[in-house]
């Protein structure tokens, strides 16, 4: 599936969503996937802490791995520029997806995780929601830091295939 | 599940968030 996503044929730009969480390793360590990756395919993260690249909780960190493998090349990949505020962050991503869908560009996979209390990307609450309107990328302010910028509804509505992945019963994504 | 998620937009935050997606499923790791 994922494998598809980022070899898919077409003259648009092309992106997927990939969740935060060692989801992406653990697609990349079961079964390493051999794909040509579009030259078109450009690489969101659902969510991520406002922490350095290179801190153990970057989801940007924790996809290096599966982006490594599959050869995506590191101007296609939007990580969240979390050396700003988070305002300015989510600002700032919202910006790139807004340029991303100006220029034709279609989000034809997201895989998001599944929280045990429900809640998927960083939208935890109802008022992440309600900060959520009318953006494309959202500040989600937490109780305890990091911080988070998520993606949003507005975003996701725009995807064509949104795929929950769950690993256990337990507690799926945070 | 995933209907459950979707159509239950008032209590659970991931079905309001992709509650508008064309196609929403579902897939979990053996």
């Amino acid at each position: 599936m994922l494998a598809d996503a980022l070899t898919a044929p077409g003259e648009s730009p092309q992106a997927v969503v990939i969740p935060g969480g060692s989801t992406p390793n653990r697609c990349s360590t079961r079964r390493r996937p051999r794909v040509i990756v579009s030259p078109r395919v450009h690489i969101f993260y659902s969510d991520e802490r406002m922490v350095p690249p290179d801190s153990p909780q970057s989801n940007y960190r924790l996809s290096r791995p599966l982006l490594d493998a599959i050869g995506v090349p590191p101007g296609r990949v939007h990580r969240v520029q979390t050396h700003l505020g988070l305002a300015e962050a989510a600002e700032a991503l919202g910006a790139e997806i807004e340029a991303f869908f100006r220029a034709g560009g279609v989000i034809t996979l997201a895989l998001l995780g599944l929280g045990a209390d429900g809640h998927t990307a960083s939208l935890f609450t109802e008022s992440d929601l309600q900060r959520a309107e009318g953006r494309w990328a959202s500040p989600t302010p937490r109780p305890e830091p990091p911080d988070r910028v998520t993606l949003t509804p507005q975003t996701f509505s725009r995807t064509q295939r949104i795929v929950f992945l769950t690993a256990t019963a337990g507690r799926l994504h945070d | 599940m995933i209907d459950a998620l979707v159509n239950a937009p008032d209590t659970i935050v991931a079905g309001r968030a992709v509650a508008g997606a064309p196609r929403v499923e579902m897939w979990t790791a053996p």
